[in-house]
């Protein structure tokens, strides 16, 4: 057997063995994603209502109103019935949303709050909001705003992995609201008629992938980056052995 | 050929492992949480309800002796002021009112609150003592001196009076004296006992029928108006004393008495349902004098502008108002229910 026969041989062999490899590489990389996307998928399927993990002080109860309401001195000067909430003329209520981010990756929340009455009186409530950053949402540091204000609210935010803030809502019926008569209005019409008054927080909470929210390509906790990074890895090393083998292959046709 | 085939294998490969890195990496952005939290409440009850309804006095009274409002063919007392107008109102021996006014306080706000009462009254009284009218003797003179004296001051009575001024009268002496006008005394009537209050007022718990003013009764019963206030305001702890002006109003006041939140106020303060009536007696008698026809008599004569004198030491004197006599009586009751000033503020 002459030598050029023999590297010819010799040629094939690491051509077909480059084929196989890059073969092996992409099956391998085909079967682990299908695997790795079946796991997501059953996840997505088998959890339809998987919420991210956003703690808020609200989860077991929200407490913007009270039954009682104390003076300085402790004494209850407001106090409804049968341990119904009530608001009345003279009471406040300072009110601490706070949300604390416990996924694993950031999140892009809307806090959108709402009012809404039970009949066509209004209550003379005025509100102010501050976001985390102290700075007022609703009304300023002199001036308060009607509660209907609240609607038109919906603030967007971004909270790191781990990361809790805090929204300060107050609320008060001003002892002195100006209309004495309609406070007793309000006040003697509930003896016969549902006049009260909801506020809700709603938070629509968005897992955000964004890398430099994350703590960059490496910080995500979770190592996910590092496995798409490392499947291009073998995906780009599978494209070049393939593009190797098929110039090599060229060239041998050239030959013969 | 199989090389063909086996490159055709691996670009299928390629690109189903494309594919599903694609779908893996797009599955890490999909998770989406939506909450709402909401918390609802209602205004806090006032319903604090005062009212004071009715009249406790007319300008007319009916045969019946019940206070009536119209005109009326068997009016038997009617004020000489025009029917209905303010401050027309007239009492009057044999009237009464059995309708009364009725005051209601009641409610269970869901605040505290604060209770302002002021109650001013004005009774009609005669004090104690003996009155009468002087009546001019006409016709006396030095020659028949002696003959009137004798009549007028007959089974030791002393019923000639001498006057210089017409206000001021002395009982006349055994010498005629020129230059002075005699009179002598019609309508003489002595109070002896306690003061005369004619009007005897009824209060009347009709919500709490058993205790409201004494342990055992829920009627009270007074002579005077001033004793009706002092009732209502014990009730509010009323502590002061009355204060009384030259006019012969006397006005009681109390302020700020606080309640708590959820306190039945019909409870606290016994004033639902109490009503008040007066009568005044036609036959008024006493275990002290045969009767109040004379006293009756006297407040009338007031009311009708007659000079009217009561004995002052040994004289006789004009009467004066407020000391010896009232002939008005009024009730006044404002009663006004607020929630306490006391801004609050919970930290949640």
């Amino acid at each position: 057997m002459s030598d050029v026969m023999m590297d010819e041989k010799k040629q094939k062999a690491r051509g077909g063995a480059t084929f196989w490899v890059a073969i092996a590489l992409l099956v391998i990389l085909a079967i682990c994603s299908t695997v790795i996307l079946s796991v997501r998928l059953y996840d997505y399927t088998k959890t339809d209502d998987r919420t991210l993990s956003l703690k808020t002080n609200m989860d077991e109860k929200l407490d913007v109103f009270s039954v009682t309401y104390a003076d300085a001195s402790g004494e209850i000067i407001v106090e409804g019935a049968n341990g119904e909430k009530v608001v009345a003329p003279g009471t406040a209520v300072d009110y601490t949303v706070r949300l604390r981010n416990t996924d694993k990756t950031a999140i892009d929340y809307d806090l959108v709050p709402e009012v809404s009455f039970s009949s066509e009186h209004d209550i003379p409530i005025l509100v102010r909001l501050l976001d985390p950053e102290d700075t007022y949402i609703a009304g300023d540091a002199k001036t308060w705003v009607e509660i209907e204000a609240l609607n038109a609210i919906e603030h967007k935010g971004t909270l790191l992995k781990g990361e809790a803030i805090e929204y300060l809502f107050q609320w008060k019926w001003p002892f002195e609201s100006g209309d004495d008569a309609y406070d007793t209005f309000l006040g003697d019409t509930v003896l016969t008629e549902d006049i009260s008054i909801a506020v809700s927080f709603s938070i629509h909470a968005q897992a955000n992938t964004d890398m430099t929210v994350n703590g960059g390509f490496f910080g995500s906790g979770a190592h996910n980056n590092v496995a798409l990074l490392l499947f291009l890895v073998f995906i780009l090393a599978a494209l070049i052995l393939l593009l190797v083998y098929k110039l090599t292959h060229k060239r041998k046709n050239k030959k013969q | 050929m199989r090389k063909n085939k086996m490159m055709r294998v691996a670009s299928a490969l390629m690109v189903a492992v494309l594919l599903t890195t694609c779908a893996i990496s797009s599955t890490f952005a999909k998770y989406v949480t939506t909450d709402e939290f909401t918390d609802q409440a209602r205004v806090a009850k006032w319903g604090v309800e005062l009212q004071i309804v009715g009249n406790l006095y007319g300008d007319t009274y009916g045969a019946s002796d019940k206070l009536v409002v119209n005109n009326d063919a068997t009016i038997s007392v009617q004020a000489a002021d025009a029917v209905l107008a303010e401050g027309s109102d007239v009492v009057a021996p044999g009237t009464l009112n059995a309708e009364g006014m009725t005051i209601s306080l009641k409610g269970t706000p869901e605040v505290d609150g604060t209770i302002d009462v002021d109650i001013t009254t004005s009774n009609i009284y005669l004090r104690k003592g003996t009155y009468g009218v002087m009546v001019p003797v006409i016709g006396i003179d030095a020659t028949n001196y002696d003959e009137y004296y004798n009549t007028y001051n007959a089974n030791g009575s002393e019923e000639l009076f001498t006057s210089t001024d017409g206000l001021t009268f002395a009982v006349a002496g055994t010498a005629f004296l020129q230059g002075v006008l005699y009179y002598t005394i019609e309508d003489k009537y002595t109070l002896n006992d306690d003061n005369y209050y004619p009007v005897v007022y009824t209060l009347v718990d009709t919500i709490n029928t058993s205790t409201t003013y004494t342990p055992t009764a829920n009627v009270y019963t007074t002579d005077t108006l001033s004793e009706v206030a002092a009732k209502i305001m014990s009730n509010f702890n009323y502590s002061s004393q009355p204060v009384q002006d030259a006019s012969g109003v006397t006005t009681y006041t109390v302020d700020d008495v606080p309640f708590a939140s959820t306190t039945d106020l019909s409870d606290e303060f016994k004033l639902e349902g109490i009503k008040l009536t007066w009568a005044w007696a036609f036959e008024n008698t006493n275990a002290n004098s045969s009767d109040y026809n004379g006293a009756d008599t006297i407040l009338g004569l007031i009311q009708d502008g007659i000079n009217v004198v009561k004995l002052s030491g040994n004289d006789y004197v004009p009467v004066v108002n407020i000391t010896d006599y009232c002939l008005n009586t009024a009730l006044t009751i404002d009663i006004t229910v607020e929630q306490a000033n006391n801004n609050v503020k919970n930290h949640n």
